[in-house]
């Protein structure tokens, strides 16, 4: 069956056949690393196409956006806030431009990322968890190589490196669902998002794997992730460095920025040991008071019933947030001068 | 480790580049042999001793039936490792299918039963092996073949991790003399080998199982969706059951190639047939043959009377039901397809003075909707194949039940679980790759282009086949059997 009759032709098929598929695969990583970063990281091609769409429908609108990691993205809805307006009385667009565990380092590859993409917001938002500024995990094998140079000053982990090449070695198939989103959406078999129109994904219970887990071992889980962080609260100097660079990143194009604590339970703040209380307050108000800038610590502005886990807010619970958050924090951004 | 997975790829590489690098071919073999053992024993290490084992017995009775003159000394062995194989195949296989059908018909005699229900490990691939052991010992009887001297040959005509979990069942005779052979690095072989790896791939991870998203929800759930998404279901796991075993015989096949090794074709575009005796002649053919050869024809086959020749296909074609899985709906099956063959076999008798039919069913209209036919009753039977007993205690015929009605009487539900546009391309894919493959001079054309179109195709085949996989692959179907 197939035979090839000679020699040198089934040799000469088999050296085209890598030459091509070769080409093919360098051609796909370009593309990918060029053009397409977003092909590498679902959840912020979900979010940067609501923000482009948001920006496309009305360019002339200011835009707010909040950035942060999951309790943003599980916690605020945009749409659940009234049409919110600046001084001058013109409407200002909302979105949620969070990411699944976002710290100091992905907040920043984050404004980069709606930089790159053309939107430059006139205030941003930033959420940070406390235990974050001590260590942060991110899935560096989604990055793009646009989003290692710039985490590169603030990460010297030589799996910076190492994991994105070793992920390229997979390129194709790891990153297939990024390129089919763009080219036959059809065939796309990655789980959707269910984002809403700004960002916020009120469904995400649905999808979440710890939906059913027993409350218990929920905790527990949380807890041993959180525990060693939050009783010895040091802050790294590279995700201080990040913070930092968000802020000056901020100065430099002329955007608002403010800092924001997002809701915990009782429980979770039971967790921290006496004393990191005073010291994350003391960082924060310093790093506020030093490039002059609003911090809003909103960890006690829901009661335990809203939670879902320690510090995730159940869909109705963070409809509620995000009605008071609107209220409290982002009105007061927008009337600001 | 699946065929489909980076683990199976590094542990090829390694078997393959071990294997020509070694220029002694006993130790080639036994390469091959340790490969295979490591292979089996990846899923159970115990089990993995228990084929060892009975292969071991089966190559001595052999043997001793070499070495015995007494034909009743002979018919003993004979007997006694066609028994032992089968005792073996029953316990892991079938006895809980026996014991809870004794249960049931207890109960439903009015009586109380105490069966327990056996705490069984199914051994992956011993529905394969086991009948490849007795096809052996009984060309060793019938003097087709003699009994393999070498121990380590006969392991590895057994053991081959190739065609160790899932077929193609291979025979003694073709095998073992390719064992003796020595094989020499050939780019044509590889080339060959490859091209049917990377066919094999392409039909599991881009057809089969993106079709499994369509067809386990509305198998789970057939009330829950309209009359035209059952249809695509049923047509759907007909593709898909397709394209899953025979990318796994492909992909069999091309590593088989790759170590020098042939092994026979299991699939020829059944959906081509015209018929069902045509069709089963193309499906699974390395069953269809064992099933003819070891049961169909020491019934007697066609050449008692018709009545018992129909009985004897039945039979036959139940057994390959069962052979399938030690459940009723397997059996069902295997007779319903029987059944048609008979069918087939009753309307060929009654139409063979009848020229202007037969003129009528030969044009390519009659013979698309011949082809068409063939198809519909064979996705039809798989609907039987496939209802599986559901968590809720709905039992497998229930949700067939529910599965034709769904069909045949026209309701309302959800649509469709994956986009449509899916499952019309791939369908199409199917039906184009039948018509190529079916080309009289498709594989001279092929040869005949120049070597960069051809390596420019290969490459763009394996560009698809790498960027559409879904994103979760489910386990080859056929090895569960």
């Amino acid at each position: 069956m197939f035979l090839p009759s000679r020699s040198s032709s089934a040799r000469r098929e088999s050296l085209w056949a890598s030459g091509c598929f070769l080409l093919f695969f360098t051609g796909f990583l370009v593309a990918m690393e060029t053009r397409f970063p977003h092909w590498t990281d679902r959840e912020y091609a979900a979010r940067r196409d609501m923000a482009l769409q948001c920006h496309e429908e009305n360019p002339e609108r200011p835009m707010l956006a909040v950035i942060g990691g999951s309790r943003v993205g599980t916690g605020f809805f945009p749409e659940e806030m009234g049409p919110l307006h600046d001084k001058s009385g013109q409407q200002i667009s909302v979105v949620n431009f969070s990411h699944l565990g976002a710290g100091p380092r992905m907040n920043l590859l984050q404004l980069h990322r709606l930089l790159r993409e053309g939107i430059t917001p006139t205030s941003i938002v930033v959420e940070i968890v406390p235990a974050h500024l001590c260590s942060e995990i991110t899935t560096i094998a989604d990055l793009s190589l646009a989003d290692v140079s710039i985490l590169r000053p603030h990460w010297n982990d030589k799996q910076l490196l190492i994991n994105p090449a070793k992920a390229r070695l997979k390129g194709l198939f790891r990153f297939r669902n990024g390129f089919l989103d763009t080219v036959a959406p059809d065939f796309s078999t990655s789980p959707p998002l269910h984002l809403s129109r700004y960002g916020g994904n009120p469904r995400w219970l649905e999808s979440h794997p710890r939906a059913t887990a027993d409350k218990a071992d929920l905790i527990r889980e949380i807890r041993w992730q959180f525990q060693e962080r939050m009783l010895n609260w040091r802050i790294d100097p590279e995700l201080d460095a990040a913070m930092r660079a968000i802020l000056e990143l901020c100065k430099e194009r002329g955007i608002r920025a403010s800092i924001a604590l997002f809701p915990e339970s009782s429980e979770f703040r039971s967790w921290y040991a006496p004393g990191v209380e005073e010291r994350i307050q003391r960082y924060f108000t310093g790093l506020c008071d030093e490039y002059a800038l609003p911090f809003y610590d909103c960890r006690e502005l829901m009661d335990d019933g809203d939670f879902h886990d320690p510090h995730h807010m159940t869909p109705e619970g963070a409809r509620r947030f995000s009605v008071k958050f609107g209220d409290i924090v982002l009105k007061n951004i927008a009337s600001s001068p | 480790m699946l065929f489909c997975t980076q683990k199976f790829l590094f542990f090829f590489l390694i078997v393959f580049t071990v294997y020509w690098v070694t220029p002694w071919p006993r130790v080639r073999v036994w390469i091959l042999l340790s490969a295979s053992y490591y292979f089996y024993q990846s899923w159970n290490a115990e089990l993995a001793r228990i084929i060892f084992l009975t292969t071991v017995v089966d190559y001595l009775i052999a043997r001793g039936m070499t070495t015995s003159a007494r034909p009743m000394r002979r018919k003993a062995l004979l007997l006694l490792s066609i028994l032992g194989n089968i005792a073996i195949l029953c316990y892991f296989k079938y006895a809980n299918f026996f014991l809870d059908s004794l249960r049931q018909s207890l109960e439903a005699a009015g009586a109380k039963s105490s069966i327990p229900v056996l705490e069984i490990i199914l051994p992956i691939g011993i529905s394969f092996y086991t009948f490849e052991a007795i096809s052996y010992t009984v060309d060793v009887f019938r003097g087709k073949i003699q009994a393999e001297r070498r121990l380590d040959h006969f392991l590895l005509f057994v053991l081959f991790f190739p065609h160790l979990v899932a077929g193609p069942i291979v025979r003694a005779g073709d095998f073992l003399p390719q064992v003796h052979r020595r094989k020499v690095w050939g780019w044509p072989r590889m080339v060959v080998g490859g091209r049917l790896i990377l066919l094999g791939l392409f039909k599991k991870m881009v057809i089969a199982d993106r079709l499994a998203l369509l067809v386990d929800p509305v198998y789970a759930n057939p009330a829950g969706y309209e009359s035209a998404v059952v249809w695509m279901a049923v047509v759907a796991y007909a593709l898909q059951i397709y394209c899953d075993f025979s990318g796994y015989s492909d992909i069999a096949l091309g590593c088989a190639r790759l170590l020098g090794y042939r092994l026979q074709i299991n699939f020829a575009m059944p959906f081509a047939a015209s018929n069902i005796a045509d069709f089963w002649r193309r499906w699974h053919i390395s069953l269809s043959n064992w099933i003819r050869d070891y049961i169909y024809f020491p019934l007697g086959g066609n050449r008692a009377s018709a009545v018992r020749g129909a009985f004897n296909l039945i039979l036959a074609m139940t057994l390959c039901g069962l052979w399938h899985g030690a459940a009723w709906n397997f059996v069902i099956f295997g007779t319903l397809n029987g059944i048609y063959l008979v069918g087939h076999r009753a309307f060929r008798i009654v139409t063979k003075n009848m020229t202007a039919l037969r003129r009528m069913l030969e044009s390519t209209p009659g013979k698309l909707a011949c082809i068409a036919l063939t198809f519909l009753v064979f996705s039809l039977s798989l609907v039987v194949f496939r209802s599986a007993s559901q968590p809720d205690g709905t039992t497998s015929f229930e949700q067939a039940g529910k599965m034709f009605r769904q069909l045949f009487v026209p309701s309302m539900g959800a649509g469709s679980p994956t986009p449509p546009v899916v499952f019309w391309t791939l369908l199409a894919t199917v039906v184009i790759g039948h018509l190529i493959a079916l080309r009289p001079n498709f594989l001279s054309d092929w040869n005949r282009l120049p070597a960069p179109v051809r390596g420019f195709a290969l490459a763009s085949f394996l560009f698809v086949t790498l960027i559409l996989p879904p994103e979760t692959s489910p386990q080859f179907i056929y090895f569960q059997f």
